[in-house]
């Protein structure tokens, strides 16, 4: 079921939530909204589903124009037809599983085809045997599958997720992230899903939209977000850059080597810390230009020593028209510093 | 990411209810409590800003003001010497493992205090029961009748309250901070000094002056113990110039707003203290509370306590109540010869006075609590997520029954519903008792609906939106499902406390008509004190029961 937002955009007491926006989500693809904190994305999703209302534009999900402020549509929620994740899963605590799952069919008359369904969806998410409980009796792993039971069990095109998997522990979190992709591949369905964790983002999906402030920065497979970044933050938020100009120019960690190839790139720096992570050590380099890189090595190195390393040409990304682009600004970029040490 | 949306528990969602909402509590609450302020600055039809006054500067109803506030002091004082060893016993030694106690001791606090009052001087009095037990006690129990033995029953009403607010404060301060203190070098009394007491202190003060507003509102205690020695405070007074010869509704409505004045200020006091010394002393990590082992002297002298404290507030008025209501003449004293259950058959047999009585209490209870909860659950939906001020004007207006004394909001509603110009003419009928008891306990009411409305998140309900419930089918399915142990704890509760309401039943129950607390107090005052007694006893059994069921009723559905 396609997507289709044209010139959407949404303020809330008159703070900008979302600048006016463009974006086709395609049939059975899985689509991810990246961001830090406030950057929209959640809003986004809810003006798909229709849990706030935009300001301007138009939606339209599938055949149906769900939203069209000229013409004063707007759907609501209830008959959009869609399938949605909420991040602390908002299951219905009075309810059993059972009644949780067959809500969405029985809530649009649909009662009939109630059971058949609802035994199709627990099957789906390995739950079987558990329909008379109640989500407090379920492990947290079993109540994120209750969720997603239940936003595919009316069988809608489109499934919506508000960071799905945030409220679990990072074992969990793991697991339960490829089991999705797989259940949502299996089904065929569009999944529009938003998280603030670049792994997640990476490892799931087709598309990713980076956005930051209300606004989309970038849209690209994770191949591309990752290796061709267009804006200075979504290299900074994708992933480690190695600035060789600022917000211009930049090489990613792995590609840091530390013997020089015919036609590289040389450096020299001061190594500043070294931590072993394991299969590697990560070395901090401090170059000549007060730059601070990321490199790896297999073996340790001393704190302090000089060093040469080297980058291939093929390897620098240049951003095209970085002049264009605002630098973000000082606070932002020690914001994302922190992020990166706590990503580690 | 963790915003939260709320505020979507509103149905249905259009304004002119919250008109409605608003008109309601105004005509309910609002509009009688301005008539006793009113009525009491048109004292003979003429406007006088100082007419209130001007009844303290006379000697004799000063006395009843100051009677009131010394009759405070000395509560206050009374419940702290019976409460903070106990909340220290429980918070910080052994004893507290015993989690039958804190039910137990909410007992006196959930006793009518009519009826405590009763037992005691059913057990006090000349050949009373402490005399029959202990011949020697005959010296003493003359002295119980007095300023002391009213603070002493007093206290032994409202103590457990401040017991549960000094028990928490000492439990949430924890053993950390003391150690923290310890570990830096303070000795006990050095620590005690510095570190346990300041951080008690907020909450104290809080429980003391709650407690001293409670007396001050209070009504069943000085009706019955303060009239028998002569110590008239407002509410008793207020009572007698409303309904005994001569009536003078013009003094009533002055003593009515002096003690609505004297409430209000230590509402605020309150209020100020509470915002200024809380501290938040609970730390997000699990507690640690260092657990006094008792042993020796220690667990004898705490066990000591304990059950003295249980004997004084528990024992002695119940046994007086239960002894009482089974004896075949008063006069025979205690002796198996003289038991007789003949006082429970008469009133259990349909068609007695006391039969009467006690089916009017639970009918009169029953559909006060129905339309209560029915009222509450309009107002909190009304309130939906107490961002607006109309949101939160809506609360404060429904919570004011509950700051301001039984007995003023008594006056303002017969001021209101018997006022010449009344088209509704409710006055001297049963809906007037039910309307009064709807006013008074409405607070429970939102309380309590309210509570389990905010536990239901945001996300619940939009979840059915998206799932394709209409707005009928959401409220329905979802929110009135979990709405519902609110509902029933509200209803619980004002049955409860509304079958035993005595001072709105005494001054607006029509003429020829009884309910089990006006039927407990008239017999206790000149009628056969066994009778009443009976009635006692299966006034409070009974609304025990009902707890005992809708809790366990409650229970099973989580």
């Amino acid at each position: 079921m396609e997507v289709e937002l044209r010139g959407v955009s949404k303020a809330f007491d008159g703070t900008t939530a979302l600048q006016p926006i463009d974006l086709t989500i395609s049939s059975g693809s899985f689509t991810t909204l990246l961001g830090p904190s406030g950057c929209g994305k959640t809003t986004l999703l809810r003006l798909i589903a229709g849990l706030e209302r935009p300001d301007r534009g138009s939606i339209r999900i599938g055949d149906k124009l769900v939203f069209d402020a000229e013409r004063g549509i707007y759907m609501p929620p209830q008959q959009r037809e869609l399938g949605m994740v909420f991040q602390d899963f908002a299951l219905w605590p009075h309810m059993t599983v059972y009644e949780n799952v067959a809500f969405g069919l029985k809530a649009r008359g649909r009662g009939k085809e109630a059971s058949a369904q609802v035994a199709r969806a627990i099957e789906a998410v390995r739950l079987q045997g558990f329909e008379k409980r109640y989500p407090h009796q379920l492990s947290g792993g079993q109540q994120q599958r209750v969720a997603f039971a239940r936003s595919i069990a009316s069988q809608a095109g489109l499934i919506l997720f508000d960071e799905p998997l945030s409220a679990l522990d990072a074992l969990l979190r793991d697991e339960m992230r490829e089991e999705l992709v797989q259940m949502v591949r299996e089904l065929g369905v569009t999944a529009v899903y938003v998280t603030h964790d670049q792994t997640e983002a990476m490892s799931m999906s087709d598309t990713i939209i980076v956005m930051r402030q209300g606004e989309m920065l970038q849209r690209g497979k994770p191949e591309d977000i990752y290796h061709t970044p267009v804006h200075p933050f979504v290299a900074r938020f994708v992933g480690r850059s190695n600035w060789i100009e600022a917000d211009r120019q930049l090489v990613r960690p792995e590609h840091v080597q530390w013997t020089a190839q015919p036609e590289a790139r040389t450096f020299t720096g001061v190594v500043t810390r070294v931590s072993y992570l394991g299969d590697r050590y990560e070395v901090t380099i401090k170059l000549a230009n007060d730059s601070i890189w990321t490199a790896y090595h297999h073996e340790r190195i001393a704190i302090g020593d000089q060093v040469q390393v080297a980058v291939a040409k093929q390897h620098i990304h240049s951003l095209e028209s970085a002049s264009d682009l605002e630098a973000p600004s000082v606070k932002q970029e020690e914001q994302y510093q922190l992020k990166e040490v706590i990503n580690r | 990411m963790s915003k939260s949306y709320r505020g979507e528990l509103r149905f249905p969602a259009t304004s002119w209810l919250m008109l409605l909402a608003f008109l309601l509590l105004i005509l309910l609450v609002g509009v009688p409590l301005v008539m006793v302020l009113l009525h009491s600055l048109f004292p003979d039809s003429v406007f006088d800003m100082l007419a209130p006054f001007k009844v303290l500067s006379n000697p004799g109803l000063f006395s009843y003001f100051w009677n009131s506030i010394v009759l405070g002091a000395w509560v206050v004082l009374g419940s702290t010497l019976l409460a903070l060893p106990m909340a220290f016993l429980s918070a910080r030694t052994t004893i507290g493992r015993h989690a039958w106690l804190d039910v137990v001791l909410i007992i006196p606090f959930m006793t009518p205090p009519y009826i405590g009052s009763m037992g005691w001087i059913l057990f006090m009095q000349r050949r009373g029961f402490a005399e029959q037990l202990f011949p020697a006690a005959a010296k003493l129990t003359p002295h119980f009748f007095s300023l002391f033995g009213m603070v002493a029953i007093m206290s032994l009403h409202l103590f457990p309250f401040l017991y549960l607010i000094l028990r928490n404060a000492l439990q949430r301060i924890g053993g950390s901070l003391e150690e923290a203190g310890s570990v830096h070098g303070g000795g006990v009394f050095y620590m005690l000094r510095r570190v346990v007491f300041p951080l008690l202190l907020g909450s104290y003060a809080m429980g003391a002056l709650l407690i001293f507003v409670k007396t001050i509102a209070e009504f069943g205690t000085p009706a019955t113990f303060g009239r028998q020695i002569g110590f008239y405070v407002l509410t008793s007074e207020i009572h007698r110039y409303t309904s005994n010869w001569p009536i003078d509704f013009g003094t009533a409505t002055s003593l009515a707003s002096v003690l609505l004045g004297a409430c209000l200020v230590f509402w605020y006091i309150q209020n100020i203290i509470s915002r200024r010394y809380q501290y938040n002393t609970l730390g997000g990590k699990g507690m640690r509370t260092r657990i006094l082992p008792l042993r020796g002297w220690r667990a004898v002298l705490g066990w000591g306590y304990t059950i003295g404290l249980l004997l004084l507030s528990i024992a002695i008025p119940y046994f007086s109540i239960i002894a009482t209501s089974l004896q075949k003449l008063r006069g025979d004293g205690l002796a198996w010869h003289n038991v007789t259950l003949a006082h429970y058959g008469e009133l259990l047999r349909p068609g007695s006075k006391g039969w009467q009585a006690l089916m009017n209490s639970l009918g009169l209870a029953g559909i006060a609590a129905t339309v209560a909860v029915l009222i509450g659950l309009f107002l909190v939906l009304q309130m939906g997520s107490m961002k607006r001020w109309t949101e939160r004007g809506l609360d404060m207006l429904s919570l004011l029954p509950n700051t301001v004394p039984g007995i003023v909001i008594v006056v303002g509603l017969i001021l209101f519903w018997n006022a010449p110009w009344m088209p509704l003419p409710i006055y001297n009928t049963y809906s007037m008792v039910v309307l009064t008891y709807v006013v008074f306990y409405l607070p429970y009411s939102v309380q309590y609906i309210k509570a389990s409305a905010s536990q239901i998140d945001g996300s619940l309900l939009q979840a059915g939106k998206v799932f394709g419930g209409k707005p009928l089918y959401i409220f329905r399915r979802i929110a009135l499902p979990l709405l519902v142990p609110g509902v029933l704890a509200g209803w619980m509760m004002t049955f409860t406390i509304s079958a035993r309401e005595l001072v709105a039943s005494l001054m607006v129950l029509p003429p020829s008509m009884q309910v089990t607390a006006t039927y407990i107090f008239s017999q206790f005052e000149q009628g056969e004190v066994s009778l009443g007694m009976a009635m006692a006893v299966v006034s409070v059994g009974f609304t025990t029961l009902v707890l005992v069921i809708m809790n366990h009723l409650g229970a099973d559905r989580k």
